[in-house]
């Protein structure tokens, strides 16, 4: 803080005259701040952020400012999943660099030129005409439908929990998978972030404050809890669509994986990953329930 | 089932059943003693001349939303806490800023002021409750101004200082707690709401207070047991607001129900209840003038009604504050009623 702006804000620049306010102490949005607030709030809004909850009914009081606090977080949940996306975007626009196996094969297998573009989003059109993935790629409640509603390719989601350790073996199986097969699309998602499988938890003041909010009939709004309980003895799961449309839903998949010998025998089994002659499955009259 | 648990249950069910004969007993004796109302015997009070009150000062200086103000028992000064994150201390007669103290969390639900004018306190979704010495500058080697007292396991809705040594607290917690400020500890703590405590009141009478809770029900407590010596029922909702009467018997409601009721300790019961086929919005902000015959309640939708507390009649509303108040308090020699709003600005009436 510079010598000018001290003098003004002790009071110090028109010299010893009365009773003073006490000095500011540094601003708690700092870096250098020695406690952070327990339990976790919602960031304060300071002066140059939009403020919340003026003049709308309802916000007085001590529930106006739950419900305030309750508005605040999610604007900034808002704010920094925009901020992810497009980092993600930047990322990807700077060039994913090396080529995967399959790609260098086609290139090699020569009489096609490499179309591989840093531009192109999470997808390029590969020369059949075709969609191309590649990675497992991360999820969030917002952007599910959109991900899943692939018209001609195959996406397998992998719903997840970081303390699960099926999953993590799973995400590496998964991984490898997406390179070897760009032609399907490979997702994760955090279980607690979907809402998948959520532990209704009674009793505790947040839960009820959650409640208040079907008083005030101007505000609704979808409030997803960030930190659902979530039943971890359905995890690992995989959704698989075509179309938009659940083909198959494989809870605790690793089960599943394991009697068919591999997730990737297990995908191909049920014709959702090519087999080695090339062939996929696009019946829809073959249930394989 | 065993023929044990049969047994409990059995019992349990016998046990409840003659809880409610009880209960219907208490009922039925209450009623017998009830032998008018209080809008009947009020009716030969003379009506009120027409309330005038003009909006004498202003105080700005708060950036956001004013959540919560409690006036000094010096009848001058005021304490104000903001959605800036800022505890300023009004002079009101002059509208100088006194202090302006930054708080750790903007989500203050509460501020109070102690009676010798010497701290402020406040709190709010932090779950602490923050004592602000004001006759001390934090010192450069470290010893700071603030206290903090921390045991709630739920939001800080209100506090009120009994002096400058013990502060009573209400919390999201369903429980209250007295404290000890120097020592920084729980002196006695006061659980027995069924819902998040939403405010508390201290009146003449010492070693007492009353809080109202979100399970509908206001509770009067003696200090030194910790004990609920009376519960009040009659709200249909939570309650958001309590105050004490002028001398001390009674007490005011104000409630999510869109009424505000007086309950009186002697007769142990609900009087009359302030409400309105309009008002359909619950109730903050509960004040009452110095004679205790007007009531000004703040509801959610920024307005500011006053109400005949004999007659239970609307009188009128507050106008000039354009339906932005969001929390009031009237200073203890009745002279002026501070209003505090969503435009960030506070504003005296007399």
């Amino acid at each position: 803080m510079d010598r000018f702006e001290q003098l003004i804000l002790t009071g110090d620049i028109f010299g010893d005259s009365g009773p003073r306010s006490p000095p500011r102490t540094p601003s708690t949005l700092s870096p250098a701040s020695s406690r952070s607030p327990s339990p976790a709030l919602p960031p304060n809004p300071n002066a140059s952020s939009v403020q919340v909850g003026q003049g709308v009914p309802g916000r007085t009081g001590v529930k106006g400012v739950i419900r305030d606090a309750r508005e605040a977080s999610m604007i900034e949940r808002g704010r920094k999943s925009l901020e992810a996306r497009e980092k993600q975007k930047e990322w990807e626009e700077k060039g994913r660099g090396a080529l995967s196996w399959r790609e260098e094969e086609e290139f090699r297998a020569g009489g096609r030129k490499l179309v591989r573009i840093g531009g192109g989003g999470e997808a390029e059109k590969g020369g059949e005409g075709r969609k191309r993935f590649g990675h497992l790629r991360e999820v969030g409640v917002e952007g599910f439908v959109d991900a899943v509603e692939e018209r001609d390719a195959w996406v397998v989601v992998h719903i997840y929990d970081s303390s699960v350790e099926a999953c993590h073996s799973l995400d590496t199986t998964l991984a490898l998978l997406a390179r070897s097969y760009p032609y399907t699309k490979f997702l994760r998602s955090r279980a607690a972030a979907l809402g998948f499988a959520s532990l209704l938890s009674g009793g505790s003041s947040q839960d009820r404050t959650a409640r208040l909010d079907d008083l005030v009939e101007d505000e609704e709004w979808e409030y997803e809890e960030e930190e659902d309980e979530v039943d971890l003895d359905m995890l690992p799961t995989m959704l698989v669509y075509k179309a938009g449309d659940l083909k198959q839903n494989w809870i605790r998949v690793d089960w599943d994986a394991k009697d068919a010998g591999g997730v990737e025998q297990l995908l191909m089994k049920h014709g959702i990953l090519p087999t080695l002659s090339g062939k996929q499955e696009n019946d829809d009259d073959l249930d394989w329930d | 089932m065993s023929q044990a648990q049969i047994d409990i249950q059995e019992r349990i069910a016998a046990a409840r059943r003659e809880a409610e004969t009880l209960k219907e007993k208490i009922r039925l004796k209450k009623e017998q003693t009830g032998d008018t109302s209080l809008r009947a015997m009020a009716s030969d009070v003379e009506p009120l001349p027409r309330v005038s009150m003009r909006q004498r000062r202003s105080l700005k200086g708060h950036l956001a939303k004013i959540y919560a103000m409690h006036w000094a028992q010096d009848k001058r000064h005021l304490v104000s806490a903001s959605q800036d994150g800022k505890l300023i201390v009004w002079d009101a007669y002059t509208t100088n800023k006194v202090h302006a103290i930054p708080l750790r969390s903007s989500w203050v639900m509460t501020c109070a002021y102690s009676p010798s004018g010497n701290f402020v306190a406040c709190g709010g979704l932090d779950n602490i409750c923050s004592i602000y010495n004001l006759r001390q500058r934090p010192d450069t080697n470290g010893k700071s101004n603030v206290k903090e007292l921390s045991a709630h396991t739920g939001y800080l809705s209100c506090c009120r200082f009994i002096d400058d040594r013990k502060i009573v607290t209400s919390s999201g917690d369903m429980t209250c707690m007295l404290w000890d400020i120097e020592a920084g500890t729980r002196i006695q703590e006061f659980s027995d709401h069924t819902g998040d405590v939403m405010s508390l009141s201290l009146g003449p009478h010492p070693g007492i207070f009353v809080s109202g809770a979100c399970d509908a029900s206001a509770k009067v407590w003696d200090m030194r047991t910790g004990k609920a010596v009376q519960t009040f029922t009659g709200h249909e909702s939570d309650i958001n607001a309590v105050q004490f009467f002028p001398n001390g018997d009674a007490f005011a409601t104000g409630s999510d129900d869109a009424s505000c009721r007086l309950f009186d300790m002697r007769a142990d019961r609900e009087l009359i209840a302030y409400t309105h086929d309009n008002i359909l919005c619950g109730i903050t902000s509960v004040a009452f003038s110095y004679s205790g015959r007007l009531l000004f309640g703040g509801y959610d939708d920024w307005q500011c009604n006053v109400w005949d507390t004999l007659k239970g009649e609307r009188i009128g509303v507050l106008s000039g504050h354009e339906n932005r108040v969001s929390c009031l308090g009237v200073s203890s020699d009745g002279m002026a009623l501070c209003t505090g709003s969503w435009d960030s600005t506070l504003k005296v009436w007399a």
